[in-house]
């Protein structure tokens, strides 16, 4: 039987070193500037987007794939395996999802399919879809990465907040209710990614006290096996958080990284956030 | 001498005085009502800080006239009835810290006459013992020094007073000097007092409606002066005026007198207080286009709000129906709903962005009545309510509202307008009250608070030597600066407030600050603490210039 092959979209954020690494084929999601349009992190990296979003202009919108896009992506693989794992961000966030299901139904006589909705996205979707290619390169059966890759989503914990709710609001990812908040105040509103939707979790009047916050979440969990740091533009206020948080975890091991154009559009610059993998706990069962 | 006493006793008996019906007692109740609005200004002024707030005299003239108004429509005639009426109207239109006090004086005594058609001597004093009982369970902290005091001693004096003779008269006369001399003592019971040279203003409030009681029982007719301080008088209930209408005129050169006699001819229950610069308006019309338009001929108008009352009163037994119904039906309780108190358009304007259910126009000058808190928790959404008074002198009528509600609430008793902001956005509408509330106490208690105005007359406070319109810095409400020169009071405000320790000072500017000279200062604060984020925010607020926060 061959191996598993993985797939995810690009909002996972995972950069090109690592996808080639563990063979994950990605398929891009699109950002809009105008009538241009560009595939995340294949016609449009992080920093050229950031670059561009500062410029101003009319403010860019995003799209999913479409299903044709996996149709192409799946047929290229079923040429090597018969089993592909495809797990991609929040249903609630995105039409991609959507898109990826049933986007296998012409392949099915020869290639089962098994798609995911991760009900996170960046390095939550990340983390899954790296250790669901870890699995597969050992050998592990379709059934057993599915497992592997749901059972890690309950465990998978994301908490991040915006510069300006401007961009959350823009992009209509956030209800209107929470809209108003703080408008007056300049007030840092922290969300949750809360069964695949954006909840809001603490509004805080400062950074420094909404990365007191993203510290204080790392550090409440009793056990911790990945931790990522992702911001939009301050990349040396994310290496200060992982001095920071070097304390419960190792330094060395965090994963520093940066939001892809796809969530740039939604979060605005100056955005932040933390993503923890608990694993599972070794349990010490001697009494 | 002999003699004289004999002639005494003569004229006592003359006019003895065993029974007080409640024709009397309402008569009685008008009487002091009236005698305490002619001392109104008087009791204001009792002030401990020369600041523009507290207006003990004002809350306690409002509260009393609810009383008065609730007993005018009373029918029950009997002195239990009548005593009930003032409690129920004392209770509902209790404002200010004051207010609710007397608010519960009222209701202790009412509570002792329990049905009585009639009250004697000794009735009379186990009343007041009641009164003072009931006074002293409805304040959590009982200060002595305060009005508490004086009605404590007061009914002690009575109860002495009634061993020895069956006249109410008497009795009466024996507790005003006892009245009179506790409030005399209250500098040296409380210190605050002692320092600022003053008796305490509530224990004042108090003695004026027992001397009104007693010049009424001499047969003198008192009347609510003309030139009363900031009330206007209430004209007896009519049929027609089916619209509340309220609103706030803020102009330059406002003719408090002259607006409140106009508002008070076009209805009833005409409320009209303020400044030159701020008249709140409140008022029952049957035309309130008419309120409206003479409104806006004065000045610009805000927070107008014109109601219903037939309306209002459908909604609230409608919405008693939709509560008792959820009861039975054990329907889930919704989200929590918040009810501020804040006053200045900017502020308001905060509150809402920060998710207020409502705002309930008020703050230092301006009490809200007990009432009114009680509207807004019954107008929002909602079973759970948490209620945040932003001032020290509004916990109470707050708290008051609390049990009057069929609703979950609780107060958190915010004392300044930073406080309440840090409490609503410490709130997490999904969780439940208790958490809510200690969550949003402790955001609250982070928060260091300046409030900057200027002194309402001259004053020795705190060893800070207070020249009339000078500027005085008020942290966490105690008075802290003073001086000729805003950001000198601002700067020693600052320091008192530990800023240097801070991250996040936030200067709401009032409505008496031109936007530039705001941002002015605002750069100098930040000149002064360039650790910090200085963040400006057009408050509006009345009175105080400026209102800092650090945390």
């Amino acid at each position: 039987m061959a191996q598993v092959k993985i797939v995810t979209d690009s909002t996972a954020d995972l950069p090109f070193s690592i996808t080639k690494e563990l063979d994950i084929t990605v398929v891009p999601l699109n950002v809009h500037f105008g009538n241009e349009t560009y595939r995340e992190r294949q016609d449009i990296d992080e920093d050229q987007f950031f670059t561009r979003l500062a410029e101003g202009g009319a403010p860019p919108h995003t799209s999913p794939p479409s299903p044709e896009d996996f149709q192409k992506a799946y047929a290229r693989l079923a040429q090597l395996t018969d089993s592909i794992l495809s797990i991609h961000l929040s249903s609630k966030l995105s039409g991609t999802y959507a898109a990826a299901r049933g986007a296998g139904d012409a392949l099915r006589d020869r290639c089962e399919i098994v798609v995911i909705d991760s009900t996170l996205t960046s390095l939550g979707l990340g983390f899954i879809v790296t250790e669901a290619a870890r699995a597969a390169r050992e050998g592990q059966p379709l059934e057993a990465v599915a497992r592997l890759a749901r059972g890690m989503v309950l465990q998978t914990h994301v908490l991040f907040f915006v510069d300006s709710l401007e961009y959350l609001l823009r992009g209509g990812r956030i209800g209107k209710a929470q809209a108003i908040l703080g408008t007056m105040l300049n007030v840092k509103p922290l969300f949750r990614l809360d069964r695949g939707e954006i909840t809001l979790y603490e509004k805080v009047r400062t950074r420094a006290k909404a990365m007191e916050r993203l510290y204080e979440f790392v550090a409440d969990f009793p056990h911790i096996e990945k931790i990522a740091i992702l911001h939009s533009t301050t990349p040396n206020e994310a290496h200060s958080l992982a001095r920071r948080v070097d304390a419960v975890y190792p330094m060395g091991r965090i994963f520093i990284g940066k939001y892809g154009p796809v969530l740039g559009t939604h979060l605005g610059p100056g955005a932040m956030g933390v993503v923890v993998y608990e694993g599972q706990e070794e349990l010490d069962i001697r009494t | 001498m002999t003699l004289l006493l004999l002639m005494e006793d003569d004229l006592a008996s003359e006019r003895h005085c065993l029974e007080c019906d409640g024709r009397t007692l309402a008569e009685l109740l008008v009487a002091s009502t009236a005698w305490l609005e002619q001392h109104t200004t008087e009791i204001n002024l009792l002030n401990v800080y020369p600041v523009p707030d507290g207006d003990t005299g004002t809350n306690m003239c409002l509260t009393m006239q609810a009383a008065t108004a609730e007993v005018a429509k009373c029918s029950d005639l009997s002195a239990a009835g009548v005593a009930h009426a003032a409690s129920h109207g004392a209770l509902m239109g209790a404002r200010g810290n004051s207010g609710v006090i007397l608010s519960q004086i009222l209701r202790g005594f009412a509570r002792s006459l329990d049905k009585q058609a009639t009250f004697n001597a000794v009735d009379l004093a186990r009343a007041l013992r009641e009164a003072s009982a009931t006074a002293y369970k409805g304040v959590i902290k009982p200060v002595e020094g305060t009005m508490l005091t004086v009605i404590r001693e007061s009914a002690e004096a009575a109860i002495v007073a009634a061993g020895g003779t069956d006249d109410l008269r008497d009795v009466l006369e024996r507790v005003l000097p006892a009245a009179r001399e506790s409030v005399e003592r209250t500098p040296s019971l409380l210190p605050v007092l002692r320092q600022a040279g003053v008796v305490d203003a509530g224990g004042q409030g108090l003695y004026r409606i027992m001397e009104g009681v007693v010049r009424c029982l001499h047969g003198e007719t008192l009347e609510a002066p003309r030139e009363a301080a900031a009330i206007a008088a209430l004209t007896p209930p009519e049929q027609g005026y089916g619209y509340d209408v309220q609103y706030v005129i803020q102009g330059n050169d406002l003719d408090l007198e002259t607006i409140r006699a106009r508002i008070a001819e076009m209805g009833e229950s005409a409320l009209v207080v303020g400044d030159r610069h701020n008249v709140k308006v409140h008022v029952h019309v049957s035309d309130p286009g008419e309120a409206l338009s003479y409104g806006a001929r004065q000045g610009a108008l805000s927070q107008i709000t014109v109601e219903d009352m037939q309306e209002q009163y459908r909604q609230f037994l409608a919405a008693q129906a939709l509560a008792a119904e959820s009861l039975w039906s054990g329907g889930r309780p919704s989200d929590t709903s918040t009810v501020v108190v804040a006053s200045g358009e900017g502020l308001v304007k905060v509150f809402e962005s920060l998710g207020a259910s409502a705002v309930v126009p008020g703050g230092q000058t301006m009490n809200p009545s007990t009432q009114e808190i009680l509207q807004a928790i019954e107008r929002v959404n909602g079973s759970r309510v948490i209620v945040l008074p932003n001032n020290a002198n509004i916990v109470l009528a707050a708290q008051q509202a609390v049990g009057l509600s069929k609703k979950q609430v609780v107060v958190v008793s915010t004392k300044t307008v930073p406080q309440g902001i840090a409490a609503l956005l410490a709130l997490n509408a999904g969780a439940d009250l208790d958490i809510n509330c200690q969550a949003m106490t402790r955001a609250a208690n982070a928060v260091q608070t300046a409030e900057i105005t200027t002194a309402v007359r001259a004053a020795l406070v705190n060893g800070l030597n207070i020249q009339n319109g000078s500027y005085i810095g008020l942290v966490n409400g105690e008075l802290a600066a003073t001086g000729q020169d805003v950001l000198q009071v601002i700067r020693e405000a600052l320091k008192k407030m530990e800023a240097q320790e801070k991250e996040l000072i936030t200067v709401y500017h009032g409505n008496g600050v031109e936007p530039l000279q705001a941002q002015q200062m605002a750069d100098l604060i930040r000149e002064c603490y360039p650790g910090q984020a200085v963040e400006l925010v057009q408050g509006g607020q009345p009175h105080y210039d400026y209102i800092i926060s650090a945390e």
